[in-house]
């Protein structure tokens, strides 16, 4: 009995084949652990909230240094709705990206 | 090996990257950026499905999304269109979440706003691969070839590149803020990866 590249059923697969086998099951390895650390994040998020906490609080202290993005997304967000001028939220988005002095 | 879902591709890094998000998000910030990131693809969805360009495929990497679709069937006219509708989508996210978020008094959809229209800003940067760029190049096509077009995108996206790497340097030296310097170096390899690829968004 032989299969559709005319070879004989039970027959080891050819050298590229062997290749071609082998990336693939690295990168299905890759993804089944991408998957098993999004779970792992998940439960000790659910499980152990204060230990998920100060271990972000740490590492979002280590990688943003002192400038503050959010509040600086959020200083843009309330110009756009009009809460204050244009001009005074980007200065103030300014001041929580570089640490800028406050306006007199 | 990609985790596949329709058209939809699911890279292992996009994974890792969602674990990152997860797990640092202590106030629902992520799911803000990511429905920001979801509004500006809907946006060009809608607009390749307007043109009835068929999409191929969407892929979901650590650096974003990206869409790839038939495009040697657009016009000029038809790609700036397509280029054009993710930060226009952005836009209206981000006009309709301030508006909306300063009636109700909501600092989560202000945040939301602000999120889009960072997303949109960037977006419209004339680097080859961002949408920006690829509006450039199109109507540099269209006025002077595509020769020409591609010798002034790319002086543009040299340029562009040091500047925004210079911007993450500077933040990094003077506020010790990794972020914008991590964001922009993943950000641009994912550009140079999508060049090889042609038609993506």
């Amino acid at each position: 009995m032989q299969d559709y590249k005319g070879r004989l059923y039970g027959m080891k697969p050819r050298g590229t084949e062997r290749k071609t086998r082998k990336t693939v099951h690295w990168s299905a390895v890759r993804l089944a652990v991408s998957g098993a650390v999004l779970f792992a994040a998940l439960l000790v998020k659910l499980l152990l909230p204060e230990v998920s906490d100060t271990v972000s609080g740490a590492v979002l202290r280590a990688v943003n240094g002192s400038a503050d993005y959010r509040a600086a997304f959020s200083a843009l967000g309330e110009a756009l709705g009009g809460r204050r001028a244009f001009g005074e939220a980007v200065q103030e988005a300014g001041r929580f990206i570089f640490s800028l002095p406050e306006a007199e | 090996m990609d985790l596949r879902i329709g058209r939809l591709r699911i890279t292992p890094g996009a994974v890792f990257m969602t674990t990152l998000l997860v797990f640092l998000d202590r106030d629902g910030w992520a799911g803000l950026l990511l429905l920001a990131v979801t509004a500006h693809e809907a946006g060009h969805l809608a607009a390749l499905g307007l043109c009835r360009a068929p999409v191929l495929y969407v892929e979901v990497s650590a650096a974003g999304v990206c869409i790839r679709y038939a495009g040697s069937l657009l016009s000029y006219g038809r790609e700036l269109f397509v280029a054009a509708m993710g930060p226009a989508a952005g836009a209206l996210l981000a006009l309709l979440a301030a508006w909306i978020g300063a009636a109700a008094e909501a600092d989560r959809l202000l945040l939301l706003s602000g999120f889009s229209m960072a997303l949109t800003a960037f977006n419209l940067l004339p680097l080859r691969g961002l949408d920006g760029g690829r509006m450039v190049r199109t109507l540099l096509c269209a006025r002077f070839g595509p020769t020409a077009a591609d010798r002034v995108s790319e002086g543009l996206d040299a340029v562009f590149r040091i500047l925004l790497i210079a911007f993450g340097v500077f933040l990094l030296s003077k506020q010790g803020s990794w972020t914008v310097l991590l964001a922009i170096s993943a950000i641009l390899l994912s550009l140079r990866r999508r060049q090889e690829y042609g038609r993506v968004l």
